[in-house]
């Protein structure tokens, strides 16, 4: 049973959000208005957080692009009163829309904040409305979703390879983020294959993960030369 | 029987009956309405399953998709006339068929069956990888003369249920996305 994982090497992010808009229209998000933008209600999937480091005068801006980390030891799931989200036995966090209640408690225990809540039916400009990917579906307003690692091209390749009838391979499934991203600074994959690349790059002394304190267990892996306080 | 009728009822008689009455035509109305509604299903024409089976047609025939994609397709009107550019018979519902190949317009069949936009379902996956047959899930439609009155549903609780059996993921985020 594979353990899917990401790597993301800032060293090589250039912050230039083409895995933020990838993922927006890989997963239908809709737009926001800056109004709801300045309200917070914005869904981002894959969000870019800027951050300073260092120490005055020394200060570099970073940034550091966010999915769903994915925990081993899920906040989220604690307090789902539902069941709505959950670990699959591959390491997933699911979100099953139509058993959400919409309450909230998951947003609010997310301690990277991404989960997002649909504040309102979403919409798209006539011209767009053929060019959603059949594959996910629209979610209703007063539910909660995140990042899923793009797990409808799981459910495809899986199917695939079933009818090749072969075993799954590691690039069979990449999320849209990966695929798209200029710089190659995203590795994913199974990170319980030891012969992996994300499981080596996990491994690796650049490597950290954010809060790493909290005991969440993320299976997002960052990678940075230098000194770094996630 | 002494004690009940000493009890003070606050309606009399005929009052009982006249709301007994008004709920029943109440009652009466509401099945009327959920029968238009849920009973809906009304093709366009009256497509006959079993003659065509006894013709010797395959189901891939005019449902050519199953083996290669999730739907399974239906018959566009190009197929119908492959045929019936010559009447087959004097039946009613050839004729109208006969006057959709004239006019050229599509035939608006009705779905019969759907799942939620959320679930996803595979018809490659069941027939071809799992090997499942077409009337384990939709009864024999294949072979009736007529099309069923009414949607059949394919509950989540059958999907499950085979799953169990056959071992298939029964994870929620196999089904829904
Ligand atoms: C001559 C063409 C033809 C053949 C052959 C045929 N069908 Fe159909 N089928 C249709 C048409 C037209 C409809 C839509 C009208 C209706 O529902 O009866 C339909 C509808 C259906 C539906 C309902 C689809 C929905 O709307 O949800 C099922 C299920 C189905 N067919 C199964 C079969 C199976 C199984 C076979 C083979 C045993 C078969 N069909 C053979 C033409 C055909
Ligand atoms: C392979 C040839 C063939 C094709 C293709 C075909 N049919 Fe037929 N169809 C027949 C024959 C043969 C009959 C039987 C005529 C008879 O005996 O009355 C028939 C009968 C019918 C009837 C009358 C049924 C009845 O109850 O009397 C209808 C309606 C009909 N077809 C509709 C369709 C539609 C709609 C399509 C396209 C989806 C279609 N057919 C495709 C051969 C065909
Ligand atoms: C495991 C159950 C299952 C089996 C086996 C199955 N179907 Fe279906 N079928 C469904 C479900 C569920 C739907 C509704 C799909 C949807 O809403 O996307 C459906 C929808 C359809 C439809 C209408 C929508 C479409 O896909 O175009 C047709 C036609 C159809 N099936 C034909 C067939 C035929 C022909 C076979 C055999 C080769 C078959 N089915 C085997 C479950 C099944
Ligand atoms: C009669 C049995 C049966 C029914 C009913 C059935 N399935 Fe399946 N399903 C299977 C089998 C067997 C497989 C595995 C096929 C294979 O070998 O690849 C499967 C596989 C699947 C998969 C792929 C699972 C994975 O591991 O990725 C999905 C998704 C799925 N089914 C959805 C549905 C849905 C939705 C329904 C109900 C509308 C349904 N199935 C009804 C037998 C069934
Ligand atoms: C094998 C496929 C399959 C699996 C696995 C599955 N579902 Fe479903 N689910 C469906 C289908 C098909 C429907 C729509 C038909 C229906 O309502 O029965 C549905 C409908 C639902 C609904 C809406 C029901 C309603 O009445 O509106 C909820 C809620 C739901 N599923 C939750 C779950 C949860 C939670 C899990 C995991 C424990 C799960 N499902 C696993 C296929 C599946």
């Amino acid at each position: 049973m594979p353990r899917w994982g990401m790597v993301i090497d800032l060293d090589r992010c250039t912050a230039c959000q083409a895995c933020v808009v990838a993922c927006k229209a890989e997963n239908n998000i809709p737009f926001s208005s800056p109004k709801e933008a300045g309200r917070r209600r914005i869904i981002s999937w894959m969000r870019v957080l800027p951050m300073m480091e260092g120490e005055y005068p020394n200060l570099r801006e970073r940034f550091i692009p966010r999915p769903c980390m994915h925990c081993d030891n899920p906040p989220c799931v604690k307090v789902c009163p539902v069941g709505a989200t959950y670990k699959n036995k591959e390491g997933l966090i699911a979100q099953v829309y139509t058993q959400c209640i919409g309450c909230r408690y998951c947003t609010n225990n997310c301690p990277y904040t991404l989960k997002y809540f649909n504040w309102f039916r979403p919409e798209w400009p006539e011209e767009m409305e053929n060019y959603l990917n059949p594959d996910v579906s629209i979610r209703s307003k007063g539910v909660v979703e995140k990042c899923t690692f793009c797990h409808h091209r799981l459910q495809k390749a899986r199917e695939k390879a079933r009818a090749e009838n072969r075993e799954l391979k590691e690039e069979d499934y990449i999320p849209a983020c990966v695929q798209t991203c200029p710089t190659d600074a995203i590795y994913f994959g199974d990170l319980d294959d030891s012969k992996s690349k994300v499981a080596q790059l996990a491994r690796s002394p650049r490597a950290f993960r954010l809060l790493e304190e909290l005991g969440t267990e993320p299976k997002v892996y960052y990678l940075s030369e230098g000194e770094w306080h996630g | 029987m002494k004690i009940l009728r000493n009890i003070n009822v606050p309606f009399s008689r005929n009052q009982i009956l006249a709301i007994l009455g008004g709920i029943l035509v109440v009652v009466v109305i509401l099945i009327f309405i959920f029968g238009a509604v849920w009973g809906g299903v009304k093709q366009p024409i009256s497509f006959n399953h079993k003659i065509h089976a006894e013709n010797d047609l395959d189901c891939l025939d005019c449902h050519p998709y199953f083996n290669e994609h999730a739907s399974s397709g239906r018959p566009s009107l190009e197929t119908c006339m492959s045929c019936h550019e010559e009447p087959q018979g004097e039946s009613l519902a050839e004729k109208k068929l006969l006057e959709y190949i004239k006019s050229g317009n599509e035939i608006d069949w009705q779905r019969l069956y759907r799942v939620p936009e959320d679930v996803y379902f595979s018809h490659r996956r069941h027939v071809v990888l799992g090997q499942i047959d077409c009337m384990t899930c939709h009864g024999n439609i294949g072979e009736s003369p007529k099309p069923p009155s009414e949607p059949l549903k394919i509950t989540m609780k059958k999907c499950m249920k085979c799953h169990e059996e056959k071992e298939a993921s029964n994870d929620c985020i196999a089904c829904h996305r």
